[in-house]
């Protein structure tokens, strides 16, 4: 070890970037963290870069695109005028090619009865009964839109703040941003429906982020994390020491090499050991109280569930995961949507209001953010034929809602408003790159700072956009 | 009867008789130069134009002079159109002269000439035309690279740091300029009244003094550009005038003593002055957060290191900000865990203490933390809560007392102190009904327990219902 400051095999790129910026963001880590400075410099997050207001964020995920016009954008005009073709001077020129198919377009009206619920007097459809109870808590915005009108781009919009895949998601940059206050388990979990997906690995990518910050699925039963048990045989003593051994064999090539890619490799080693603990642990679900089960519902006694997925991600919080991501599939509904929006509404509705609940009275929503909604809107229009009893609604990316809840965010405010027929947005226009932007401020992150570089140009959650949406915050 | 003002209003009349003859004269002059010369067009004929054209100039430059003497536009572009004027006229005389005297000189440096006087005739209308209808007219539906950096009147703030825009210098200055200097400036100094500069606002005029610093109702000008338009009082007489919002940042200004310095202050300005500013000028005044308002240094990294080891989690709130946010970790917690917290209370702001075995005695020994804002104790079910300690905290905004011994007494004891306190109290000694009691008594308390459902009734969907009818 005396000679080991005599040669310095690092490769030109590490030596520069340690030599010069690598001075200033050592000294910047060693400004948040003091210990883990000199300690594990190497995955030391680079902010916050002011004070939060949430330190967690739990996703609620609606993929395929709820309906936000009879769900939470109440439009009594398209009751009076139900059946009868909507104007184009509403609809102006931008149409979806399945709609410019369509020969006619009648105006459809929500389905349930909308009501002012709580002291807020925000409105909610009686299909969400139980969301309709703690409106007092929410932040529902009616002005969102997006860019893209097909699903898979426009979740990919939703998570990456770009259409096509391969950037990051936010989960993996406010894991980048902020690390992890449990070093047992990863920072960005996701938990997606049984039987509903809906999700998929695309939407949990860490991109061209060091992959320690992709995010990891837990699945219900007996495997949450695939691969992760010891093989039959091995006992966790021998793994153990299997990686004991590792570990003297990596030290041995980081003291030739000083390679930072071999800590990263074993930190992760370690940290799938961990999990072979921590993660039973925490999707055992077994010990809590009955009067958890009535709150979230009697489906999350069943795994897989959506609000047993709901309870998990309180004790995955609880824990100090920093960005549990729910997936709930299903809600595309260009037709039958008067039998299918029901059944979804019923999957959801008192896991979702109940977690947030469940946050509030334990504390937890003092710095915990939960979102709710998903890729894009649905039309004011029927897509394909108005029958009594039976409609569709097509994509809708010009205007649509997102639920916010928790740390930061101003409660029982209805922010933004569209026409009176749901179409377009008319007040207080939130583009997805403006909510992305206000989470990562809401999480003490600044969407310009943070950037990491690839490939020649530094990249962002934003890309080149976003604006701080203040109107919302607390 | 004012003659020069009534004169002086035919000026816009006149004005644009010249421009137009200029233009004709110009035209001819073009037709001869490209060799169009028959009796209809000769160098008389465009000598004569000319000369009418500057005939009918000079009367509308003394009407103009005589309307300049009414005060009602601003000096700076007054000046501008007054000046480029009597230059147009000048040089248009050069034009006839040159033309008569010099028929030797080739056409063209003649025809150069005449250019140069009609874009000066051009420009003159146009410096006209914005003392009329304002620098925007023109531009103001057109497109966007045409607008430039055209004078609303209101300056771009947006870039600069809210805590330190001085009202007086980025507000109030600009205002003054753009509305009350044409006429009350030290060469015209209209009702004895002169406002160029920062002390003049305090020199006693004809009225009351300009600006009474405390006192907007005493102020001439508050008074005066608060009035409505149509009032007879009203300042200034001309043009757009002060809108609500500038009217509210000088009483505001006026109200917190009319210092060149002052700046906002989120503490002492309304939430309709925030609203307002942050609507007109972009900037935000809405209220920070207590911990963003504190600045401490940066503590003993050997002091962090040593809490660390012995089982704290320690963060800083940010990169900037060195108010710790500090957790225990461990389920035991001892007098000398408590006593190192106690040399860095004057940096903790969010304190954890969960699970631990905290009790009644060793919470009551902690040194007080100075900017404590939000206290977790949950899970400690030997603690009765603590009040003694926490009742030390004049920032303290929540507190969770979840799963502890609390007792209605000691949180009723608590509340007396701090109204507006969130407060966790589920699994807790306090009922129901004594929770519901606490929460009439303390209004602006929240005081939050365990949450239940009301029963849900299958929803109706309107098809359904319509069918059973």
């Amino acid at each position: 070890m005396h000679d080991h400051h005599h040669h310095h095999p690092i490769s030109r790129k590490d030596f520069l970037s340690k030599s010069t910026l690598g001075l200033g963001a050592l000294s910047l880590a060693s400004l948040i963290h003091p210990l883990s400075a000199f300690g594990s410099a190497l995955n030391a997050p680079v902010g916050p870069h002011f004070a939060p207001k949430a330190k967690r964020i739990i996703f609620l995920n609606m993929i395929g695109a709820p309906s936000q016009l009879d769900l939470f954008d109440y439009k009594p005009i398209l009751t009076k005028m139900h059946g009868v073709e909507l104007p184009e001077s509403v609809m102006g020129d931008r149409l979806t090619a399945t709609a410019e198919a369509q020969a006619t377009k009648p105006i459809v009206r929500p389905l349930y009865a909308f009501k002012q619920r709580g002291k807020s007097g925000m409105w909610m459809s009686d299909l969400m009964p139980y969301m309709a109870q703690i409106t007092d808590e929410l932040c529902m915005i009616n002005s969102v839109y997006t860019e893209s009108v097909q699903h898979e781009p426009a979740q990919m919009f939703t998570h990456t703040g770009s259409e096509i895949p391969g950037r990051p998601t936010m989960g993996a940059w406010i894991s980048y941003g902020l690390g992890s206050e449990n070093e047992n388990l990863p920072s960005y979990i996701a938990l997606m429906t049984k039987g509903n997906e809906g999700g998929s690995s695309r939407l949990l990518s860490s991109g061209f982020l060091p992959a320690e910050h992709q995010g990891v699925q837990l699945r219900s039963g007996k495997n949450p994390v695939l691969f992760l048990n010891n093989p039959p045989g091995v006992t966790e003593g021998m793994r153990r020491g299997q990686l004991d051994h590792l570990q003297q064999l990596q030290d041995q090539s980081y003291s030739t090499w000083e390679d930072a890619s071999i800590k990263a490799k074993m930190s992760q080693y370690e940290m799938a050991f961990r999990m072979q603990t921590s993660v039973p642990e925490v999707m055992n679900i077994e010990g809590e109280p009955e009067h958890i089960y009535e709150l979230y519902g009697e489906d999350s006694k069943k795994p897989g569930t959506f609000a047993s997925n709901c309870l998990l991600a309180r004790r995955l919080v609880e824990r100090g995961v920093r960005f549990v991501q729910l997936y709930h599939g299903g809600w595309d509904h260009h037709s039958n949507l008067p039998k299918q929006i029901p059944k979804n509404c019923k999957d959801v509705d008192q896991g979702s209001a109940a977690l947030i609940m469940d946050l509030k009275q334990r504390g937890l929503l003092e710095d915990t953010l939960v979102i709710w909604g998903g890729e894009f809107g649905r039309t004011s229009f029927s897509q394909g034929q108005l029958t009594r009893d039976n409609f569709g609604r097509d994509h809708h990316p010009d205007a649509y809602t997102m639920l916010l809840a928790g740390a930061g965010v101003k409660k029982g405010l209805t922010y933004g408003a569209t026409d009176a027929f749901g179409y377009h947005i008319i007040e207080n226009k939130v583009h997805v790159h403006d909510l992305n932007a206000t989470i990562m401020h809401l999480m003490g992150l600044d969407h310009e700072r943070l950037t990491y570089k690839y490939q020649g140009r530094r990249f962002r959650l934003t890309d080149v956009h976003g604006n701080l949406v203040k109107g919302i915050l607390s | 009867m004012d003659w020069n003002l009534f004169i002086g209003r035919f000026h816009p009349v006149m004005v644009h008789l010249p421009i137009g003859i200029f233009i004709l004269g110009y035209g001819f002059e073009i037709l001869f130069q490209s060799g169009y010369r028959n009796p209809i067009n000769s160098r008389k004929i465009i000598i004569a134009t000319y000369s009418f054209g500057l005939l009918s100039g000079i009367i509308a430059a003394v009407t103009g002079w005589q309307l300049s003497l009414s005060d009602a536009y601003g000096m700076a572009p007054l000046n501008d159109h007054k000046y480029l004027g009597i230059a147009t006229l000048v040089l248009m005389l050069a034009v006839i002269i040159y033309q008569i005297k010099a028929p030797e000189v080739k056409g063209r440096l003649k025809l150069g000439l005449s250019t140069v006087a009609i874009v000066l005739t051009a420009l003159t209308g146009h410096f006209g035309g914005n003392l009329t209808h304002g620098a925007s007219y023109l531009v103001e539906y057109g497109p966007e690279f045409l607008k430039g950096e055209a004078d609303t009147g209101t300056p771009v703030l947006t870039t600069m740091n809210p805590d330190s825009v001085q009202i007086y210098g980025t507000i109030i200055r600009p205002l003054l300029d753009h509305n009350c200097m044409a006429c009350h400036h030290s060469g015209s100094d209209k009702g004895g009244l002169i406002l160029e500069d920062y002390p003049s606002l305090f020199k006693t005029s004809d009225h009351n003094q300009p600006i009474a610093p405390g006192d907007p109702f005493a102020s001439e000008i508050f008074t005066r550009v608060s009035l409505p338009a149509n009032h007879e009082k009203a300042m200034p007489p001309r043009g757009a005038g002060f809108g609500y919002t500038d009217i509210q940042i000088l009483k505001y200004w006026i109200e917190n003593g009319a210092d060149s310095l002052t700046v906002f202050n989120s503490d002492t300005m309304t939430p309709e002055l925030i609203a307002l500013i942050n609507r007109d000028y972009g900037l935000d005044y809405s209220p920070k957060p207590y911990y963003d308002r504190i600045r401490v240094d940066r503590p003993d990294d050997d002091l962090l290191a040593e809490l660390r080891r012995s089982g704290y989690r320690v963060h800083f709130l940010s990169e900037t900000n060195f108010l710790l946010d500090v957790a225990f970790m461990n389920d035991s917690i001892s007098t000398e865990h408590l006593k190192l917290l106690g040399k860095i209370s004057d940096h903790v702001t969010i304190l954890k203490l969960v699970n631990c075995h905290l009790t009644d005695d060793l919470i009551q020994d902690m040194a007080p933390m100075t900017h404590l804002t939000r206290m977790d104790i949950s899970k400690n079910k030997r603690l009765s809560g603590g009040v003694a300690f926490l009742a030390k905290h004049d920032h303290l905004e929540s507190v969770n007392f979840n799963e502890t011994a609390l007792s209605k007494d000691a949180l009723e004891h608590l509340l007396t102190g701090f109204e507006d306190l969130r407060v966790y109290v589920r699994h807790t000694n306090i009922t129901r009904e004594e929770r519901a009691d606490l929460s009439q008594a303390f209004p602006g308390a929240e005081i939050i327990s365990e949450f239940t459902f009301e029963t849900v009734a299958p929803a109706k969907s309107v098809f359904r219902s319509e069918s059973e009818n």
